[in-house]
């Protein structure tokens, strides 16, 4: 154990993982930038800065930036964050790389929650959120019992398709009853769609999203540990039952209203944690915030691209993130053969 | 099952745990170190009752090491051993450097500190974790003065070289840094050369323990493994037994 042994290496430079970080940022801001200008009615970048600058803007391109354009891209930025940290989360929480908030249910259960609401009740923002929580609480801790006696991922997405199907047929049952304008409405929100937002929702859905978002990223110590397994965190510290409700809480509490407002929108939670994973590792310290950020700038260009690419047609976003995650998804499990990771 | 027990370990013990399959070594480890409950009866360390509720106060005074453990995904080998001082995040960065260097030489694997994990062979994988636990203790020495390790099977998939470098590393620990040591093995004679004390679990007859010597005798060992064994004082070590098994 001589002492020339400890200087023959060096502890890992953190500034990389910081610079990955600034990357992300800077990248997500471009994002932003040019969603905001770019569409069906485009607005020019020399109107902005003069706009900025103290001249005034045209009413036609005022009214589509800060009403529509913007609300709408800042939803985009906290949607795609929820989801890629939640996505996160659960990978880790479940130890698996094929969890996320769709394929687990917990989306389906955060739907059926919204719907019910807007049916029995008539609506209202918190009555929608609280039924889409319990939902989404609901259906994660029946996925979570369900699938965690197997060894590998089939009991999980078993869970997960057991009740994504239930949800699609209590839905089915409300769209047969639905009217035409009914149903285009319930089709369209089943697919994910950004267009519901306004201020004066972005004003409670995002500090909250960036509250729990926080929150989450303090658990960066007790993810970690779970990698090892669950006995191994128990050993390093971490009370297990209360761990684990604790992040199904925060991950059902962060997701729910982002679902209650968009729709279903799926496949951020599962690819962007693991491009992430890809890029620079699997240390939370990382990993949660740099999916927060990359899950805001997968989902701001998706919405860019539903906007823009049959304009003036609108694609709905969760179809374009299908479109896009169904095939990641399918290589991932070819993947998984390949390696024993099932 | 673990049979009625009382066991006392003192800091600057190793005690070894052997017997033979499904006696309860790992049940009896697993209840000691808070994973399993009790029936009856208490567990101390030091003045701290074990209490599977409040995980945080046991990994503040006791480091354990698994027979296996499986990685999620890919952390590399300096993220694994870090995590040993997870359970003091009031420590400074400097000082888990310190504990990580520390542990990185005892177990050889400054060659490997910025690899992936599931890079590494089966038994550098095994290294690494002894290498987060040996963190772990540290840690808990410094923090309170007696820290208690928890070792099951730690040698299995080890080469005869690592075998022994780890088992003098655990000795190590033991003798200088007054660590209390409980090891599950499998090796009689590695328990023989490295042992204070021992536990001897068997299926059919009431557990035994004591030093070394009163339990390694030739009719308490053939009794428990049924099997013939000679047990004869080691040709090399003037204190030291040769266990053979008679085939």
């Amino acid at each position: 154990m001589s002492p020339s042994h400890s200087k023959a290496w060096r502890f890992p430079d953190r500034r990389m993982e910081w610079s990955g970080l600034t990357w992300l940022s800077a990248c997500l801001l471009i994002a932003v930038v040019w969603a905001s200008i770019s569409g069906a009615y485009d607005i020019r970048v020399l109107d902005i800065a003069s706009w900025i600058l103290g001249a005034p803007m045209d009413v036609v391109s005022a009214n589509v930036m800060l009403n529509i354009r913007l609300p709408r891209v800042v939803l985009g930025v906290v949607a795609g964050a929820a989801l890629g940290v939640s996505g996160a989360v659960m990978q880790s929480l479940f130890r698996n790389p094929l969890a996320e908030p769709g394929l687990v249910g917990l989306s389906a259960g955060a739907s059926l929650g919204a719907v019910m609401a807007i049916v029995m009740t008539g609506g209202g923002a918190f009555l929608i959120g609280g039924f889409a929580f319990i939902g989404a609480l609901g259906a994660t801790l029946l996925a979570y019992y369900l699938g965690r006696s197997s060894h590998n991922s089939a009991g999980l997405l078993l869970a997960g398709i057991a009740i994504n199907v239930v949800v699609g047929s209590a839905m089915g049952l409300m769209i047969i009853q639905a009217n035409d304008a009914q149903l285009r409405d319930l089709t369209f929100w089943n697919m994910g769609s950004l267009a519901a937002s306004d201020w004066s929702l972005l004003l409670w859905l995002a500090p909250w999203t960036v509250m729990l978002g926080c929150l989450l990223v303090t658990q960066w110590r007790e993810l970690n540990a779970l990698l090892l397994g669950e006995r191994e965190a128990f050993h390093l510290g971490f009370h297990l039952r209360r761990l684990r409700w604790r992040l199904i809480v925060l991950v059902a509490l962060i997701v729910a209203p982002v679902v209650a407002v968009t729709g279903g929108i799926g496949f951020v939670g599962l690819v962007v944690p693991h491009l992430v994973r890809l890029w620079r590792g699997a240390d939370h310290r990382w990993v949660l915030p740099s999916s927060a950020i990359a899950g805001a700038l997968a989902l701001t260009l998706a919405d860019w691209l539903g906007r823009t690419i049959m304009a003036p047609t609108e694609l709905p976003i969760g179809l374009v993130t299908s479109l896009i995650g169904g095939p990641f998804f399918i290589w991932l499990l070819l993947r998984g053969k390949r390696s024993s990771l099932s | 099952m673990v049979p009625p027990l009382s066991l006392t370990l003192e800091p600057g013990e190793l005690m070894g745990v052997l017997g033979p399959n499904g006696a309860g070594k790992s049940s009896l480890l697993s209840t000691c170190t808070g994973e399993l409950p009790v029936a009856t009866g208490t567990i101390h360390l030091g003045k701290q009752v074990v209490n599977p509720n409040d995980a945080q106060q046991l990994a503040r005074s006791r480091a354990v090491l698994p027979q296996q453990s499986h990685l999620a995904f890919n952390l590399s080998v300096l993220d694994i051993i870090q995590m040993g001082a997870y359970a003091f995040p009031e420590c400074s960065q400097d000082q888990v450097n310190q504990w990580c260097d520390r542990a990185v030489a005892a177990v050889e694997l400054h060659t490997h500190v910025n690899r992936p994990y599931q890079a590494l062979s089966g038994g550098e994988q095994q290294r690494v974790q002894f290498a987060r636990v040996m963190v772990q203790t540290l840690a808990i020495q410094q923090a309170c003065g007696h820290a208690f390790l928890f070792l099951d099977e730690p040698t299995a998939s080890l080469d005869s070289r690592h075998q022994s470098l780890l088992m003098r590393v655990v000795k190590r620990l033991v003798t200088e840094e007054s660590v209390a040591a409980m090891i599950v093995l499998h090796d009689l004679n590695m328990a023989a050369r490295w042992c204070d004390k021992m536990v001897l679990l068997s299926p059919d007859h009431p557990p035994q323990h004591g030093t070394v010597s009163e339990i390694l005798t030739k009719e308490t060992l053939e009794s428990v493994f049924r099997m013939a064994m000679h047990v004869l004082p080691h040709p090399m070590r003037p204190d030291g037994w040769l266990i053979l098994p008679n085939e």
